[in-house]
């Protein structure tokens, strides 16, 4: 762990140091990659509680942040104060994810992970069929919380207060979910259910419970990232975060380690800086138009190859247990 | 087709990077053709229309188009928009002879269809008027180009390059944004755009992305001109979505906006009330203007219709007007028959794009 942390830190101590004395394009593109790829982030981090906790890659992720947004605007349309709409879109969200693990992950509890991965994008597929049938295929507008763009400006680039928000709420919620696996008894009754399930059981812990929890937990964060980035879109309808947003959180996810919660945040960032830096030079859009989906996939292939665990995630075990 | 029905496969993005509406599409896609059937149809035949949405994926539309033509039996395609879903699905029913119509996109892929036909000018087409309007009208110099990456608009972009060089315009940035461009590659765009200094910024993108960017623009004090030409930026969706962002963007329309058609064609309005019911809008007028195209195409080949006698008609060198498309005249070798647009402005006070000019051509400016 903490040689992969060290070269990790020292790579992109390097990467910014580029940047920040390359001159105010760099300096920029590192703000943008950082103010964007919070959002990837946030997605990301939900990603990785259910890997880390049952070893699944859920493709219904961004679709518990739809469900999020479409419950915050049907209630802020109907009056509902924004406070009050927003908890109606965390609420949800928890009830989606809530469904999908009682009726779609604990039946299949037993089965292959690669039935479940299916079962989880099958979830998707019905969730953004539902969205259609119900709410029909066209964009929809929700306010922001906070509405100010113009109070904070890095290297003359504007931030806003929404994207303050997210920048923030990752950084909070990494470092709570990270402490929740390692301080709380609920947290390492996780970990050890899905190192063990079996000597877990033994110990009294119930699995069924944890996934529970697990579920709810991850289905809160993703309706958090939709509720929190759909603003920042101008824009949403059916599958709004899982076709805007998911793959490149399952990037930031895959880059971070797949396990690791500060992972994810740093994964975000990285995927943001690499599409942010490929759309700011020259030598990218004049020469290569499309290379941003390119550097990410070389980034990815790099990762995959010269540390397969991830730039966060523990070299020596299969990585569930890292924070 | 029946001595007494015409059925025709229509296909849109109704889901993906660039939805319409889709119950307003799906009240609107056979409106023209109820009216017509009341006052006898088309040489005795009804229009019966049939719809897939191509989810702005080009495959898809293919499956689509394949489906409509193999299994629905239709008679000719209409592709409402989208250049990548109209060429793929163009191509298609070249194979099987089935004559295709759409609204003018890329030319690339294209030129070479003996069944396709363009109701309006093609993007390259409106490079020429859209340069006049910068130079002449705007009198601006400093101008940047945002196309979308898909190999179908590279042509387009080339050609107004070309066309705002050739100009004495100074084209301060030129860049393709993916066709589902992240977050991050919009915000860097609209960060470059304001670097760069440009005063109008030339867009070739899909309405969810073009919001985006101007909004991203906006947060960042960055209010230049947006402009460009099209089909789907000039919907009042993306007026009550960009507003005030977009600011006093202008872009060309094949179809006038809702200020303008009681003028055109004063049976559009009435025959929304009458058949859909509410406040009539723009998608209407679009698959109106489409539609009323192509009954003046079947009107003049008479009631002997095939496809072999609507292709001989189409190449025959007659105009066909139907006064909310732009007139459109087709040879033997020319598919893009159109020589006029509609410019349409947005105003964000209403949040909605008005009808500045109507059937303009670069000499107007």
């Amino acid at each position: 762990m903490r040689k992969g942390l060290v070269t990790s830190i020292a790579l992109a101590a390097v990467a910014v140091g580029a940047l920040l004395v390359e001159g105010p394009r760099g300096r920029q593109s590192l703000v943008i990659g950082l103010v964007a790829g919070s959002g990837y982030g946030l997605v990301a981090l939900g990603l990785v509680l259910v890997y880390k906790s049952s070893g699944v890659f859920n493709f219904a992720q961004g679709e518990f942040g739809t469900i999020a947004v479409f419950a915050l605007w049907g209630a802020h349309s109907v009056g509902v104060p924004y406070g009050l709409a927003m908890i109606a879109g965390l609420v949800a969200a928890l009830a989606s994810g809530l469904a999908t693990e009682r009726f779609v992950v604990r039946p299949l509890r037993d089965a292959p992970r690669v039935t479940l991965l299916v079962a989880t994008a099958g979830v998707s597929l019905l969730a953004i069929g539902v969205e259609i049938w119900l709410g029909e295929a066209r964009l929809r507008f929700v306010a922001p919380a906070l509405g100010r763009f113009d109070r904070v400006s890095v290297f003359g680039f504007r931030v806003s207060d929404q994207r303050l928000l997210v920048i923030g709420t990752l950084a909070l919620l990494a470092v709570l979910v990270a402490l929740f696996f390692s301080r709380t008894n609920l947290g390492l009754g996780i970990l050890a259910q899905s190192e063990n399930p079996t000597a877990a059981e033994l110990m009294g812990i119930s699995a069924q419970r944890l996934s529970m929890y697990t579920w709810a937990a991850a289905a809160v964060l993703g309706g958090l990232g939709g509720i929190l980035t759909a603003p920042l879109a101008n824009g949403f309808g059916p599958g709004f975060v899982t076709l805007s947003t998911l793959i490149p959180a399952f990037t930031a996810a895959v880059l971070g380690g797949m396990t690791s919660l500060p992972g994810a945040f740093v994964g975000g960032i990285v995927v943001g800086v690499a599409e942010s830096v490929t759309t700011s030079y020259p030598v990218f859009t004049d020469h290569f138009p499309g290379s941003r989906s390119v550097v990410i996939f070389v980034l990815l292939v790099a990762v995959l190859t010269l540390r397969p665990e991830g730039l966060l995630a523990p070299r020596a075990t299969s990585g569930q247990g890292a924070l | 087709m029946t001595p007494t029905k015409i059925r025709i496969g229509v296909h849109a993005p109704v889901t993906g990077a660039a939805p319409f509406p889709e119950s307003t599409f799906e009240k609107s896609k056979d409106l023209y053709w109820k009216y017509l059937a009341e006052t006898g149809g088309v040489h005795g035949r009804n229009v019966e229309v049939v719809f897939r949405d191509d989810e702005f994926d080009p495959t898809k539309a293919v499956q689509g188009c394949r489906d409509m033509v193999e299994k629905e039996k239709v008679f000719a395609l209409i592709g409402v928009a989208g250049a990548d879903q109209i060429t793929a699905c163009a191509r298609y029913a070249e194979t099987r002879g089935v004559p295709y119509f759409s609204a003018g996109v890329n030319e690339d892929g294209l030129s070479d269809l003996n069944s396709y036909f363009a109701l309006s000018q093609t993007y390259s087409q409106q490079s020429d008027t859209l340069v006049s309007l910068i130079k002449n009208t705007m009198h601006v110099t400093n101008i940047a180009v945002v196309v979308a990456s898909n190999a179908a608009l590279n042509e387009a972009n080339k050609n107004f390059i070309y066309a705002a060089t050739q100009a004495g315009l100074h084209i301060v940035r030129a860049s393709r944004v993916a066709k589902t461009a992240s977050d991050a590659e919009l915000l860097a765009e609209a960060n470059q755009l304001k670097n760069s200094g440009a005063q109008a910024v030339y867009l070739l993108m899909a309405p969810v992305n073009f919001i985006k960017l101007a909004t991203n623009a906006q947060a960042q004090a960055y209010s230049p001109t947006w402009l460009g030409p099209g089909i789907t930026n000039g919907f009042q969706i993306v007026a009550q979505a960009g507003c005030p962002s977009i600011g006093s963007a202008k872009f060309l329309s094949p179809f006038p906006q809702l200020d303008a058609i009681d003028e055109l064609d004063p049976n559009y309005r009435n025959a929304y009330t009458r058949y859909i019911g509410g406040p009539a809008d723009d998608i209407g007028i679009l698959q109106w203007g489409l539609a009323k195209s192509l009954h003046q195409v079947l009107l003049a080949t008479g009631p002997d219709l095939s496809r072999q006698s609507l292709l001989a008609t189409l190449t025959s060198g007659q105009t066909f007007k139907s006064n909310v498309f732009p007139d459109v005249r087709y040879d033997g070798r020319i598919r893009f028959g159109a020589s006029r647009m509609h410019l349409l402005e947005a105003d964000c006070a209403t949040r909605s794009w008005k009808t500045a000019r109507r059937f303009v051509s670069r000499a107007d400016f």
